[in-house]
């Protein structure tokens, strides 16, 4: 394990960052961003999304004013700083890139290609992602080396510190820059392999997949796991809650490709998670998951 | 702000409040949160609350924990609003 502080560091020229994706993990990493003066760029492929992001981070940024965790800067010069656009090509601005888009390959394939054909060469893109390899990702585009992996997690306005990922063509200065963007970001990076789920995840979604088969098998309700993990060690968030706050199709997707790639049927997705997706309880973000999110956070 | 809509606004947030805490016996100038916190989750649902029931825009200088301390102060808060 490699703290973030024996990466390489330099002055940074990073002003704008182009943002893939508005969803939760989107306006979180562009809150992050523009909470920082950083001007973003957000891309995603309709206005109705981009407008639920900027609702996302305006809520965001008046509860933490509203429990005194107040951001330096005001509400409308954050908002302000985050450009919306449907165009991906308007990413051609950006000093650097951050994707958040869905955990789908084809997905992944087109944004790569025409982030790579848009943006200036040494531009690096960084893949908020946990469940693809960097280095396939990095084959998508013509600047391999500029390819890392950068894992936020959520609440990303919020968490202090961020898994990096380099693949074996990600060369130093590409982490020396992304050593710059989350020191101007306020967090920290620890450097791990480019393995399925890197540490995180691969943990985490087993933890979670586990605590959902115990309520499905009836050893206990949803709310007593959750108060057994913060009661008995800690955690100010239970399994199940941190599932609905991520959102359950991401655990569902996550853990098939978890037990894709590692081929071990351990991370074979429970049925209730399933169930649960397929019915649209997808957690906070639509308000039904395994705890109840009434009035709904978000419109 | 007539004593009807005052009326509306305290009713409502007391609905939300009483739902939400689990509490019947919520007074309009009980004290909601002594210990001065407030958690992010409720937090950001009387937030939207507000905005979404009084059509009104809550900006950065109404974020005081002084304005959401008891549903006399948020109804107060909705009036203010409403009349400017």
């Amino acid at each position: 394990m490699i703290e973030s502080k024996s990466m390489p560091s330099t002055p940074t020229d990073i002003q704008t960052v182009g943002v893939i994706g508005a969803g939760v993990m989107g306006a979180g990493v562009a809150q992050a961003l523009a909470g920082n003066a950083l001007q973003v760029i957000l891309v995603d492929v309709s206005n109705a999304i981009l407008e639920a992001a900027i609702g996302r981070v305006r809520s965001a940024l008046q509860v933490a004013a509203l429990t005194s965790k107040r951001p330096a800067a005001r509400t409308d010069d954050v908002l302000a700083r985050i450009q919306l656009t449907t165009d991906i090509r308007q990413a051609k601005a950006a000093d650097f890139v951050i994707e958040n888009v869905d955990e789908r390959w084809p997905t992944k394939c087109d944004i790569y290609r025409e982030l790579d054909a848009v943006c200036r060469d040494g531009v690096v893109f960084a893949a908020n992602t946990s469940t693809f390899p960097i280095a396939d990702i990095a084959r998508l585009t013509q600047r391999p080396e500029s390819i890392v992996g950068v894992h936020f997690m959520n609440p990303a306005a919020v968490r202090p510190m961020v898994e990096v990922i380099p693949s074996r063509y990600t060369t130093e200065e590409t982490l020396a820059r992304v050593h710059a963007l989350l020191k101007l970001m306020g967090k920290a990076g620890v450097i791990v392999r480019d393995r399925p789920g890197f540490v995180t995840n691969r943990v985490l979604m087993l933890t979670i997949n586990e605590a959902i088969r115990v309520v499905e098998e009836g050893t206990a309700d949803a709310s007593d796991v959750d108060r057994l993990f913060s009661g008995c060690f800690g955690h100010p968030m239970g399994p199940l809650a941190t599932a609905d706050l991520i959102g359950l199709d991401t655990i569902l997707l996550s853990l098939e490709s978890l037990r894709q790639r590692l081929g071990d049927s351990k991370f074979e997705p429970a049925p209730l998670l399933r169930k649960m997706v397929a019915a649209g309880q997808l957690g906070r973000k639509n308000g039904v998951g395994f705890h109840p999110y009434r009035m709904g956070a978000h419109s | 702000m007539s004593i009807e809509s005052q009326l509306t606004a305290q009713s409502v947030i007391r609905t939300f409040l009483t739902d939400q805490l689990g509490r019947a016996d919520i007074a309009v100038d009980d004290e909601l949160f002594p210990s001065g916190f407030l958690n992010s989750l409720l937090a950001m649902q009387l937030i939207a609350l507000l905005e979404k029931s009084f059509a009104i825009r809550i900006e950065d200088e109404d974020l005081d924990i002084a304005n959401f301390s008891s549903i006399a102060c948020m109804t107060n808060l909705v009036n203010r609003k409403r009349a400017s």
